[in-house]
């Protein structure tokens, strides 16, 4: 019988190059050349750590790193109470580069990034195994020196970098220190505010429109990421892997920007000036959200005198009105709903048509709103989906209301 | 009425009684019933009295419960309804209910299994917590299906809280196992590990299984647990040996069926033969309805199974028409909704729900037809039968076993009847019932080494967790594992650091293996769909020329697609799905080539081999045949790149001496052909006569002559002169050479019209005849074999040859079975060809005779003569039973 790998051959598995391997050459630069970090040993062996320290004066774009100011809204949004006394200090910033996005337990966080602030200054370290075999003494390192912080703060992380290296840590038979903690994860917060407005809400963008930082020639695109570290462990040649400490680094100064960034904007009464008419609008749902109405709405009235895009305008005029209709407050309601209607906004005819009809018992001017949104819908494409439930009730209501007129007339016959 | 007055009036009728072949009374057992063992949970004890007054159990379960307690892996292999599911809820619950890090994980074959399961479990759950009412102290037992249709916002909290997960073999190969860390308590905790139905895990299916189960117990190793296996079993011939080779380890088998059962009235029906030349008999699904009719009008409870999801809905239709027009004394067509109640369809692709009722109404007998596919067959509780019918043999001894078993009631009198087709496993089973009554001779086969399917699944565990340098896999070689591995590290997949293997790469491996197929590449077939295109299966490459060449007829779950485009730099195939009246018969050129033999040994007149082989395939063409009388519509010349199929192979070589005799008898026709005295003339006057241009290209005579074609070939005039056909005064070449028969081609078009035709004879009949009835053996199906006959083969020194081959790459331990049973086949071959009603040969035996040649079938049946062993020959095949006991199901 011929070897396996003759019949794997004969069998047609395509074993791949086999001789194109780079020998490790000498002369090759180290990681030590490349990069200023240094291997740190522990009880489970040796790993490479790569330290920065990154002063108060430090601005990120536009940002500082620091928080300014107490997380009343963002522990409320989270739902995390824990959160609100947490000293600066006690937040740790993660970030990881992975060796693919499958999830699964043959997926290794080879490099991850994490600051945090000590007396005042940004301490960023970046924990890399030079091959998968350190992976026990980097996950220990880490865990050092996350030491008893309070909470972390990651960009996708619930769902990325967070179970994924509780099943490193798991793979090891360890607990993971990540395990009850408090847990921050922008993305959330960044898709609620910058949904109307960005076209993605990767980190990256966010990084460059909203908090104004650029990227170096020395970045690299995260989808090449893996294949760069493979690259790394077969030839040896460290010499790219100084892009790669690059993404990671500016990837967690961003993460604690933009924290930074979303501190003031939420929790400050703020000088509004500086901010996109749009973001104003998505400010004013979040606080919505948390049921602080009156900051929603003097939001939205902020935002409605200034430039609008029609589809934010619209949304600022009716989230206005449906909370003043909340409020029983009609006489603020009316001119709302007027100016949405204009916009041939269907609901907004049906909500005068109500309004007249049953508040204000005004029949005559609730079929002339009736009327009008039976024809704005009779006007638009066949294929909207509402337009058939529409159509019926509005001419139910239509029906209703001559009735009621018909009864008023009869009773002052000579109005 | 009764069955007994069913048996009366069928005995009267001679429309019936005439087809009857063969009718067994299947004596009734008494159940063997032991006391429940009093160290059993009292809350279960409690539950079993509640649950219809249970005081005893069954042998079988008894013995169960005690091998269990043991810590012994067990297999139970007793019949259909007998109770198997206790055999492992007592063991398991028992063990549950009394340490509460205790996790138990049930593999079931199929979703539809591992649910059915779950409802059944659920109901005795809640008869255990109502024996023991508010008892804090008790362990809670929280089962839960875990697979595909499980929501994502249900999983974290299965993970976390169940201590027993029903899942099926998929769920755990792509979900459970790559994920390992997400339920790190429950393999910490995990003690049984219950596969129910291990005979489906077979073949390739069965040798990716067993290596799921190697990643498994790994895994459970990683988190410090060894594990306890029990495994179910319908009767098959090596239930012991099949368990120990899924599960590497030694099983205890429980065999003794303590159930009881009544007396069982088993009967083949044979449909009656309407042309005997052609071997056309009349079809089984008609009869079935004809039969199914007294049945309906008696009011006796009758389950009927169907091959096809197709058949199942053409029988529903006929049975309610009939039973309308009863009710509307003929008239109205429409078909009433009371009607649609007593006659019901079950089938793969119905709702949860639908089964459900389906179950509830032949519980209940508002039910009296349900006519299922064997998605019936598999342990769902439906209650026994009077009556079943098997609309054709499904395929396996142990389905035929499994579905026979829906009948009877507790110890009530009841009857099964197999309606046989004319396909040739069905017609030897009509005329050898014994191979059905006597112990199985069915052989559960896999091979977890299989090179291919080890490179997959070491791969997959890679994945898992590193491999440290001379870890080993199961059972697997370890050199051979350190090779893969090596062979990994090489292809860049692996990473080999400290004495570690790690996985390096982005991609997520078992999403890209299929636990039911083995090739290193595949086509994929893509249905349209509307406007778009569904995937629904896929082929190995290999295959793919033969099976979804353009214009194919590719059968899928019952339904008819024809092959519109085969791509094969994008690996794809692309299906329509169409109502055609015809299916597709593809011609292949095949060589075989030897690589090694493994082993070989002289028989009587012959020579047996199995080994390691090459088979290129040349795809010519194709012939479109007219379905249920299988007459050729027309031949279609196609090319395909030709495919390589390493494999092995089991071969028989015939003897010089034997050839010898037969060709004294006129019984060879393999020679290279004399073509008689008037040859050279006639040839030339064709030549002539066709102004030496090829009559298909239209291409002129250049230096070489052209070649000149019998269009009946001259081997089917010598053996119409050996069947009698031809007077024996005129001279048959004669006639083959007449100019009228001839005609001119090129060498090319004469290739292309030689392989449009082919000649039966005794080697070819031989050839057709093995490749049907190997199956039976293998329990695999007959495509699942490639057969090759040979007049002068490289694989035995320029002898005759017939090889069976296996379809899969690398093998499955099909050839080495084969080599085995060698004696064994050739008398099955023998006693169904000798038993054939047919004259010249039929699909049933060696094929279909006809315009191809009259002397199939008698030179077969001397061919076979000459090469099996010679004490048995002429005897009825009944000695091959090893065992003359009834069967124990």
């Amino acid at each position: 019988m011929p070897s396996i790998s003759d019949r794997l051959k004969a069998l047609g598995v395509h074993l791949g190059v086999s001789n194109l391997d780079t020998p490790r050459l000498s002369k090759q630069p180290k990681l030590e050349e490349i990069l200023d970090g240094h291997p740190a040993v522990n009880h489970f062996g040796e790993t490479f750590i790569v330290e920065a320290d990154y002063g108060p004066e430090y601005q990120h774009g536009a940002n500082p790193l620091q928080p300014a100011a107490k997380l009343n809204k963002l522990s409320d949004w989270v739902g995390d109470r824990r959160i609100l006394d947490l000293p600066p200090s006690s937040f740790v910033f993660l970030d990881t580069e992975t060796t693919g996005l499958s999830g699964g337990t043959g997926t290794y966080a080879f490099l991850i990034g994490v600051g945090r602030f000590i007396e005042g200054r940004f301490h960023l370290a970046q924990f890399f195994m030079r091959d998968p075999s350190e992976e026990p003494a980097q996950l220990y390192a880490l865990e050092e020196f996350m030491g008893s912080s309070g909470a972390i703060v990651t960009y996708n992380g619930k769902a990325f970098d967070i179970p994924l290296l509780n099943t490193r840590y798991i793979t090891h038979g360890w607990r993971s220190p990540f395990t009850g903690q408090s847990h921050l994860d922008l993305l959330h917060i960044a898709r609620r505010l910058w949904r109307d407005r960005l076209p993605s809400r990767t980190l990256g963008n966010i990084e460059y429109h909203i908090l104004g930082a650029t990227r170096t020639e020395q970045d690299v695109p995260g989808w090449m990421i893996p294949q760069m570290y493979f690259d790394y462990l077969r030839s040896g040649d460290a010499s790219p892997l100084r892009s790669i400490f690059y993404h990671n680094a500016m990837d967690v100064l961003s993460l604690a920007a933009l924290f930074s960034h979303l501190s003031l904007m939420l929790e400050v009464s703020i000088d509004r000036t500086q901010y996109h008419a749009v973001d104003l609008i998505s400010l004013g749902k979040f606080f919505e959200d948390l049921g602080d109405l009156d900051s929603a709405v003097e939001l939205y009235r902020y935002a409605l005198d200034l430039e609008l895009p029609d589809s934010a305008l619209l949304e600022a005029v009716l989230r206005l009105a449906y909370i003043h209709k909340k409020r029983d407050d009609h006489e603020k309601a009316m001119p709302l709903w007027e100016k949405a209607a204009s916009h041939q906004h269907v609901e907004s005819h049906v909500e005068l048509a109500k309004l007249f009809e049953h508040r204000l018992r005004d029949y005559k001017e609730a079929l002339y709103w009736t009327q009008t949104a039976i024809e704005l819908v009779r006007s638009r494409p066949d294929t909207i989906y509402e337009n058939r439930s529409w159509s019926v009730s509005l001419e139910h209501r239509k029906t209703r209301l001559m009735r009621k007129l018909e009864r008023v007339n009869k009773h002052n016959p000579n109005e | 009425m009764s069955i007994s007055q069913i048996l009366n009036q069928w005995r009267a009728d001679a429309s019936i009684w005439g087809n009857i072949v063969s009718w067994h009374m299947i004596p009734a057992r008494p159940a063997n019933f032991h006391p429940i063992p009093r160290s059993l949970h009292p809350a279960i004890i409690q539950a079993l009295n509640t649950a219809g007054g249970i005081q005893a159990m069954y042998s079988h379960q008894l013995a169960a419960w005690e091998k269990a307690c043991l810590g012994e892996h067990l297999v139970i292999a007793t019949g259909t309804s007998s109770g198997k599911s206790l055999c492992y809820n007592l063991p398991v619950l028992d063990h549950l209910l009394k340490d509460s890090a205790d996790r138990a994980l049930y593999i079931f074959p199929t979703k539809a299994l591992a649910q059915d399961q779950k409802t059944i479990l659920d109901s005795f759950l809640v008869r255990i917590y109502s024996a023991i009412p508010d008892d804090e102290r008790i362990i809670r037992i929280v089962a839960a299906t875990y697979d595909g249709d499980t929501s994502v916002s249900a999983r974290t909290a299965i993970r976390k809280n169940a201590n027993l997960i029903l899942t099926n073999p998929d769920m755990l190969h792509t979900g459970i196992l790559p994920h390992h860390t997400n339920w790190n308590e429950f393999f910490a905790g995990l003690k049984f590990v219950v596969i129910d139905e291990m005979h489906i895990y077979r073949g390739v299916f069965g040798s990716h299984f067993a290596n799921a189960l190697r990643r498994l117990k790994r895994i459970a190793g990683h988190y410090g647990s060894r594990l306890q296996f029990i495994l179910t079993s319908a009767t098959i011939a090596n239930p012991a040996e099949h368990a120990a080779r899924l599960i590497e380890e030694d099983v205890s088998l429980i065999e003794e069926d303590g159930s009881g059962r009544g007396v069982k009235q088993f009967i083949v029906y044979n449909p009656p033969i309407v042309n005997r030349d052609l071997g056309i008999r009349k079809s089984a699904l008609q009869e079935c309805v004809r039969l199914a009719e007294g049945f309906l009008k008696q009011k006796i409870q009758t389950l009927i199974f169907a091959r096809s999801r197709r058949s199942v809905e053409l029988i529903l239709t006929y049975l309610r028409q009939i039973n309308q027009s009863q009710e509307n004394g003929g008239i109205g067509q429409d078909i009433s909704a009371q009607n649609t109640q007593i006659i019901r369809g079950y089938r793969s692709g119905y709702l949860p729900s639908q089964r459900r009722a389906i179950e509830r109404g032949l519980r209940q007998g508002s039910a009296r037809i349900v006519v299922a596919t064997n998605a019936l067959e598999l342990g769902i509780d439906i209650g026994g039968l009077e009556a079943v019918l098997l609309v054709g043999f499904p395929g396996t001894i142990a389905s035929t076993w499994q579905q026979i078993g829906r009948a009877g009631r507790g110890e009530d009198p009841s009857m099964a009847v197999l309606l046989t087709t004319a396909a040739p496993l069905d017609q030897y089973l009509a005329g050898n019932i014994d191979y059905l009554l006597k112990r199985s001779p069915e052989q559960a086969l896999i091979n977890p080494n299989n090179p291919l399917i080890l490179l997959d699944h070491l791969r997959c565990a890679a994945f898992e967790l590193p491999f440290h340098s001379g870890e080993g896999f199961g059972r697997a070689e370890q050199s051979e594992v350190g090779e893969i591995l090596q062979l990994l590290t090489l292809q860049r997949t692996l990473h080999y650091a400290g004495n570690r293997y790690y996985w390096m790469s982005d991609h997520y491996p078992a999403q890209n293996i299929s636990l039911r197929s083995t090739s290193a590449a595949s086509i994929q077939l893509q249905a349209r769909e509307d406007y778009s295109l569904v995937t629904i299966g896929e082929v190995d490459l290999a295959s793919a020329p033969w099976m979804v060449h353009p214009g194919a007829i590719y059968m899928h779950e019952a339904n008819t697609f024809i092959i519109e485009d085969l791509n094969f730099d994008e690996h794809v195939a692309v299906l329509r799905q169409v109502d055609t009246d015809f299916y597709t018969e593809p011609r292949v050129d095949t060589e075989v080539t030897l690589i090694s033999i493994l082993g070989s040994e002289n028989t009587d007149g012959a020579k047996k081999y199995y080994g390691e082989i090459k088979v290129r395939s040349q795809f010519t063409g194709y012939r479109k045949v007219r379905w249920y009388t299988h007459e050729p519509i027309e031949f279609i010349e196609a090319q395909l790149p030709p495919t390589d199929l390493i494999t092995m192979g089991y071969w028989l070589a015939i003897e010089e001496r034997t050839i010898d005799s037969l060709r004294q008898r006129g019984l060879w026709r393999d020679d290279p052909i004399d073509y008689g005295p008037n040859w050279a003339k006639q040839r030339d006057l064709a030549r002539a006569r066709d102004e030496y241009r090829c009559q298909v290209c239209g291409a002129l005579e250049t230096d070489r002559s052209h070649h000149v074609h019998h269009k009946t070939p001259f081997r089917a005039f010598i053996s119409k002169l050996g069947a009698g056909e031809v007077g024996q005064g005129s001279q048959f070449y004669e006639l083959a050479n007449h100019l009228d028969n001839l005609v001119t081609l090129c060498s090319n078009c004469h290739r292309r019209a030689e392989t449009a035709v082919r000649v039966r004879t005794g080697l070819s009949g031989l050839a057709y005849l093995l490749n049907n009835l190997a199956p039976l053996s293998l329990m695999c199906a007959p495509s699942d074999l490639g057969v090759h006959a040979d007049p002068a083969s490289l694989l035995a020194e320029g002898l005759a040859t017939v090889v069976l081959y296996e379809q899969i790459p690398a093998g499955i331990g099909f050839s080495q079975h084969l080599f085995e049973i060698h004696d064994e086949l050739l008398l099955r071959a023998y006693s169904l060809l000798s038993t054939c009603e047919c004259t010249y040969g039929c699909p049933s035996c060696v094929g279909p005779g006809g315009e191809m040649g009259y002397g199939g079938k008698q030179e077969t049946l001397a061919l076979l003569s000459g090469i099996i062993r010679v004490h048995s020959q002429g005897q009825s095949p009944e000695i091959l039973g090893h065992d003359s006991r009834y069967p124990r199901h």
